[in-house]
């Protein structure tokens, strides 16, 4: 079991390494900064003085191995936009934000996709099925940033239930949240709904009901918490899509997070602040996909063996 | 059955929506406030303005000052923490006297020719990225004279135009050293202390920057509202949100929305003047002797070429449809009437030489070696910036009109950071493209975009640059005159590019909170005044 952690340990730091060229690589090749930062007024001279400032005079590969080995420190250099802040101060500034939605998020989708994909598995093709389905169809093809204008228009301006943006209290959490969980609702009540039909099927459960278990312990008792193991290991993509997912919400709903931050930088060739992103992002991406392969392994030994 | 359910449900969603969408909220008509929130598109947060470019100087309008200010309703320069200033003979020496008794925010204590020379001196930091900075740089030395008067020395002759960099339009502003001196950078990012209306209360970076109204403030006017919040909306669509939900109360739209905010209800407030011109920039057109970059294949290069083009278009149509009828004809790019060199006579000679005359602009082509089997080619590359959202539907107006004279001009979206690098780096022959362009002195404009000297390349010959070499050395304001309308001119009958219109900035306002505001537009934060802003009684 050591041994296979130590291989898949190896391999997460070596899928975080080829990121980090991947993502250095790509931000070179978006343009140089300068051209969006610099006004009109300037010039050649001050494009020289800045290209020296900030170090984007040196050959590439210079430059990747100074931002490689600050990297490792935990530090990702200093912002080309906020000057005089580092990039991952930054970047730990509005990450809260961003955990606080998707956090929310996940909670949204759990709490509606789960009765809703076991009904649907209970009563397949009947009317909760068929509900279920247009849940699933809706929350798959709707785009969030047209769904989240939606809720916005409905919600804030014309019944003025809800703040229509910002974060300054829990209200402001809702429309969001529920924008960014809506996706994921299909997402896992599809899962719930073709896992519940699996073990509904299953041996145990025809012994259950011939021995007189009532229909709703059968489904909420005995199903549910069999048919809940493959949801479950879906959680680390989940939770990937929720925080990748939250760039398109943030920036609708102006929510300070990582995601409304990582669309300016991109916008403002901010290359230090776009390089802490996505390598944190990814960094929890990677760290995700090991917690759930190690758990796989520990409780399917025929995995570790292979 | 199941696609008839789901039809259906789309069907009722769309339904409600429509209905919804007529509705005019209640929100809106929100009562007297305490806190007047501002919906910006944003702008580059910071309070280090010497990195900051020009329009992104908003978010200091209400706190930090200039020593020159702007009348807000005719643009004229004014006293604000300076009450005089005189220029030498040369134009070398600038001398302001400074108002007395100003006191910065915070207890920071009174604003003095020290301050001066400490900002100034910010501008030369290594960082330094500010619009004015090539202008900054051409000062050799800020002396204080004593604590109320100081003076800029220049290497050069620095002309009276140069005044709107000292001005609310430029971008030197008035920090303090006092604080400087204590906190160092660290107060200035925290609780920035400045002279103005209003004093800065916190930012947090993403969503907003707060500040409160300064009872002390030098001036007699009274500030309507307590408290004034830029909130940050990146998405049109979310500042439309803000606004008719009550949840901002003023704030930028962009063109496009600009008839569904009036039709529910908002109310409209233009800028005094002018704040932009629109005009379509064509590659390759550098005629200056020696120039190495010229190819004289590229398309752009005949005279003819450039006057068909000008002549495809239907500006008056252009106007109606992309720009709502909201704004006026740029005769010449980047002149405006209280330019200097303005010829009063451009107006009639567009008519003579521009006016949409497609078979005119056919023969032209023809003449040029351009026809149905050899049909003129090149790519339109368009962008969009916020508060430049204009840019594509132009290059697909500007499209349909050059098909319609035989033209095959291929629209693509591209990355501004692409469009200026290949137009800066003279790579740009084979293409055309739109830009959205802030008010600036005309000599300036010149210098940017007409000139060797400056880093754009949009245009330049030998008269312009011979031209415009006389201006920067002439201290003789009716010769300068003559030569920038010589410059305005030639620019003019050589078809130099494709002037379209000049804009005021519009900002869009609940009318049950907003009585009034004027403001003049060629400010550096292009919105501003807002102590100015007159609330609903």
């Amino acid at each position: 079991m050591q041994r296979f952690i130590a291989i898949r340990f190896l391999q997460s730091l070596l899928a975080l390494w080829v990121m980090s060229i991947i993502v250095f690589g790509l931000a070179r090749l978006s343009g140089n900064p300068l051209e969006v930062m610099l006004p009109i007024e300037a010039t050649k001279e001050d494009y020289a003085r800045l290209e020296k400032y900030w170090g984007l005079d040196r050959p590439l590969h210079e430059q990747y191995f100074v931002f490689i080995k600050k990297a490792l420190h935990g530090d990702f250099g200093d912002s080309l936009k906020y000057q005089g802040r580092s990039a991952m101060e930054l970047v730990t500034e509005r990450l809260p934000a961003t955990l606080e939605l998707a956090g929310f998020a996940l909670l949204v989708s759990i709490v509606v996709a789960l009765p809703i994909g076991v009904l649907a598995a209970a009563a397949k093709d009947g009317k909760w099925d068929t509900g279920a389905k247009i849940v699933a169809l809706l929350g798959q093809s709707l785009p969030s940033f047209w769904l989240g204008i939606m809720l916005m228009w409905i919600f804030a301006v014309m019944l003025d239930w809800l703040p229509s943006s910002g974060r300054s209290g829990w209200k402001n959490l809702i429309l969001p949240g529920i924008t960014l969980g809506w996706f994921q609702v299909a997402v896992i009540m599809r899962l719930v709904r073709s896992s519940m039909l699996e073990v509904m099927d299953s041996e145990f459960v025809k012994l259950a009901r011939v021995k007189g278990i009532s229909e709703s312990k059968v489904i909420w008792k005995h199903c549910l918490r069999n048919a809940g193991i493959a949801p479950l290991t879906y959680f680390a993509i989940i939770a990937g899509g929720l925080l990748t997912g939250s760039v398109v919400t943030e920036t609708v709903f102006t929510w300070p997070g990582v995601g409304l931050l990582v669309v300016d930088a991109v916008r403002s060739r901010d290359f230090q602040v776009v390089q802490a992103v996505v390598i944190l992002f990814a960094g929890i991406f990677i760290l995700c996909n090991l917690l759930v392969d190690i758990m796989y392994a520990y409780l399917d030994p025929r995995i570790r063996y292979q | 059955m199941k696609s008839k359910v789901i039809s259906l449900f789309a069907g009722l969603l769309m339904a409600a929506l429509a209905v919804l969408a007529t509705v005019v909220p209640d929100s809106i008509q929100a009562a007297t406030i305490k806190r007047l929130i501002f919906a910006s598109a944003g702008f580059h947060e910071s309070n280090h303005f010497w990195t900051i470019s020009r329009p992104d100087h908003l978010q200091f309008e209400p706190f930090w000052e200039t020593l020159v200010g702007m009348d807000p309703k005719t643009g004229h320069y004014i006293p604000a923490l300076a009450t005089k200033w005189e220029i030498s003979p040369d134009f070398k020496e600038w001398t302001f006297h400074l108002r007395k008794g100003v006191q910065f925010h915070n207890g920071w204590g009174e604003f003095t020719s020290a301050d001066v020379v400490h900002n100034y001196a910010l501008t030369m930091s290594k960082d330094a990225r500010m619009t004015l900075g090539p202008f900054w740089r051409t000062v050799a030395e800020v002396k204080p004279i004593d604590r109320y008067t100081v003076k800029f020395v220049f290497k050069t002759p620095a002309l009276p135009t140069n005044l709107y960099a000292f001005a609310r339009s430029g971008d030197l502003r008035m920090s303090s050293k006092a604080q400087w001196d204590k906190e160092g950078i660290a107060g200035l990012d925290k609780m920035p202390a400045g002279t103005g209306p209003f004093q800065y209360v916190s930012r947090q970076t993403g969503l907003n920057i707060v500040f409160k109204r300064n009872a002390k403030h030098w001036s007699d006017n009274k500030v309507d509202f307590e408290e004034l919040e830029f909130r940050i909306a990146r998405e049109e669509a979310t500042r439309l949100a803000l606004l008719l939900s009550g949840d901002a109360h003023i704030g930028d739209l962009p063109r496009e929305l600009h008839k569904d905010a009036l039709a529910k209800g908002l109310k409209r407030f233009s800028s005094s003047l002018p704040v932009d011109w629109i005009s379509v920039y064509m590659g390759g057109l550098w005629f200056t002797t020696g120039d190495k970059s010229f190819d004289p294949k590229a398309p752009f290069v005949n005279k003819k070429v450039r006057q068909a083009l000008n002549m495809a278009i239907n500006r008056k149509e252009l106007l109606n449809t992309v720009f709502a009828g909201r704004a006026s004809l740029a005769y010449v790019s980047l002149y405006v009437p209280d330019s200097e060199g303005w010829n009063p006579k451009w107006e009639s000679k567009f008519n003579e030489l521009y006016a949409f005359n497609p078979k005119k602009s056919r023969e032209l082509l023809k003449e040029a070696g351009y026809g149905p089997n050899n049909p003129l080619k090149f790519e339109f590359w368009a962008f969009t910036e916020p508060g430049e959202s204009e840019g594509p539907a132009v290059a697909d107006a500007l499209a349909i009109y050059f098909k319609n004279v035989g033209v095959d001009a291929q629209v693509q979206m591209q990355d501004w950071a692409k469009i200026r690098a290949t137009y800066r780096k003279k790579k740009s022959e084979k293409i055309m493209w739109p830009n959205i362009i802030g008010w600036r002195p005309s000599d300036i404009g010149i210098k940017d975009f007409y000139s060797t000297k400056g880093n754009n390349h949009h245009y330049e010959d030998d008269f312009i640059e011979k031209a415009y070499g006389q201006v920067a050395k002439s201290t003789d304001l009716k010769e300068r005159d003559r030569l920038m309308r010589s410059i305005g001119d030639h620019m003019q009958a050589e078809y130099a590019d494709i002037p379209l219109f000049w804009f005021r900035n519009e900002v869009f306002a609940s009318p049950k909170v907003v009585a009034s505001w004027v403001y003049p537009g060629p400010t550096a934060g292009r919105s501003s005044h807002f102590e100015l802003v007159r609330l609903v009684k």
